[in-house]
C-alpha cells in the first residue's frame, strides 16, 4: 500500500513498517522524516560525535530496518530506534578508539570546532554532556530515555529489557552523580 | 542544580544539532543504503530460535543413536537365514551326502552320529541332526 496513497489521516508507525516490509521505499522514507531528528537528539546526547551525527542517525535507520523482524511492538518503534542507536554510538565509539582519533570527550568538549555550534551548546549542556560520559550506559540511556524524552519508566524498561523499578534505580544514580559532576 | 533544572537541560542537549540534521539527505541514504543490500526477508528456519531447535534435535538423535549403539548390539545374536532352510528341497541321499561333509569339517566333541547311523534317520530326523549341528 504506497503511503501517498493512504488515507488524509497519517499512518501509524505500525503501518508504514507493514508497508515497507511490503516493498514501499517511501514508507521507510516516511518513518526517517517522523523520527529522524528526535534520534539525532538522542545520539547526541549519547555521546554521537557532532561531525558524525547525520551518518549515524542514517545508520542507526538502516540497521533498525535490517533488523525490524526483531521489532515485536515491545515498545514504540521510536524507542525501539534509541535502543539500536545506542549500539551504532557504541560501536563507532569504539571505531574511533581503534584508529586512535580525538576521543569522543574531547568531541565532546569542542563539537566540531563550529563556533556557532560551541555557542549553542552553552556552558550547563557541556558540562551536562561530560557527565554522561561519566555514566554507565545504562544510566546514561536510562536518563536521556526519562529526561530527554519523557518516556515513563514501563516503557525504557521494555526497551531496555530490564524491570521498571531497575530503570526508576538507574535514573536516580545518573541524577545523582551528574548532580555531583555539576556541583 | 536540582533535578528539574537538569531535566531542563537535558531535555535541551542536542536540540541545536538536531535542528541541522538534513533529514531528506539522510531519508535518501537511508533509501538507498537498504537498495544496495535489500531487506532479506529470513526464511523460517534460519530464525535464531529455529536454528536452537535443529541443534537441540540433531544432539538428541546424536545421543539416541550413541546410546542405541552401546546397548543394543549392533549384529544380531543369531544370523536371519539358517542353513536348513536351504535343505527342505533335498532327498534323502543328498542330505546324506551333505552330512557326510560336514562330518569330515567338525571338530571333535560335537556330537554327531557316524555315518553309518545316519543310514537309518528319516529325512525330518536328518534335517534335526543338521539344526543341531547349525545350533
Amino acid at each position: 500500500m504506497p503511503v501517498a496513497s493512504a488515507a488524509a489521516e497519517a499512518p501509524s508507525d505500525a503501518a508504514l513498517i507493514a508497508a515497507w516490509q511490503e516493498g514501499d521505499e517511501q514508507a521507510a522514507a516516511e518513518l526517517v522524516r517522523r523520527h529522524a531528528r528526535v534520534l539525532a537528539r538522542f545520539l547526541a546526547g549519547a555521546g554521537a560525535p557532532d561531525s558524525e551525527l547525520d551518518d549515524l542517525v542514517q545508520e542507526t535507520f538502516i540497521k533498525a530496518f535490517r533488523a525490524i523482524d526483531g521489532f515485536r511492538g515491545q515498545c514504540q518503534f521510536r524507542t525501539w530506534l534509541f535502543t539500536i542507536g545506542g549500539n551504532v554510538v557504541k560501536d563507532a565509539g569504539r571505531r574511533s578508539a581503534r584508529r586512535k582519533v580525538v576521543p569522543l570527550s574531547e568531541d565532546l568538549r569542542a563539537p566540531d570546532g563550529d563556533p556557532q555550534a560551541v555557542a549553542e551548546a552553552g556552558e550547563v549542556e557541556r558540562r551536562l554532556a561530560e557527565g554522561l560520559q561519566r555514566l554507565t550506559r545504562l544510566q546514561r540511556e536510562v536518563f536521556l530515555l526519562r529526561a530527554q524524552q519523557g518516556l515513563e519508566y514501563d516503557e525504557i524498561a521494555a526497551a531496555l529489557g530490564t524491570t521498571g523499578g531497575a530503570a526508576r534505580v538507574h535514573y536516580h544514580h545518573a541524577v545523582r552523580r551528574l548532580k555531583e559532576w555539576l556541583a | 542544580m536540582n533535578e528539574q533544572e537538569l531535566e531542563s537541560s537535558a531535555r535541551k542537549l542536542g536540540a541545536a544539532r538536531a535542528e541541522r540534521v538534513d533529514v531528506e539527505r539522510i531519508a535518501r541514504g537511508v533509501v538507498a543504503g537498504l537498495r544496495e543490500q535489500p531487506h532479506s526477508r529470513r526464511v523460517w528456519w534460519v530464525r535464531p530460535v529455529m536454528l536452537r531447535i535443529a541443534a537441540a534435535v540433531v544432539l538428541l538423535l546424536g545421543a539416541g543413536l550413541v546410546w542405541r549403539g552401546r546397548v543394543q548390539p549392533t549384529a544380531p545374536v543369531h544370523p536371519d537365514h539358517y542353513i536348513f532352510e536351504d535343505l527342505n528341497g533335498l532327498s534323502s541321499d543328498e542330505l546324506r551326502d551333505v552330512l557326510s561333509t560336514l562330518d569330515q569339517t567338525l571338530q571333535e566333541g560335537i556330537d554327531v552320529p557316524a555315518e553309518d547311523d545316519l543310514n537309518d534317520l528319516s529325512p525330518e530326523e536328518l534335517r534335526a541332526v543338521l539344526q543341531s549341528i547349525e545350533g
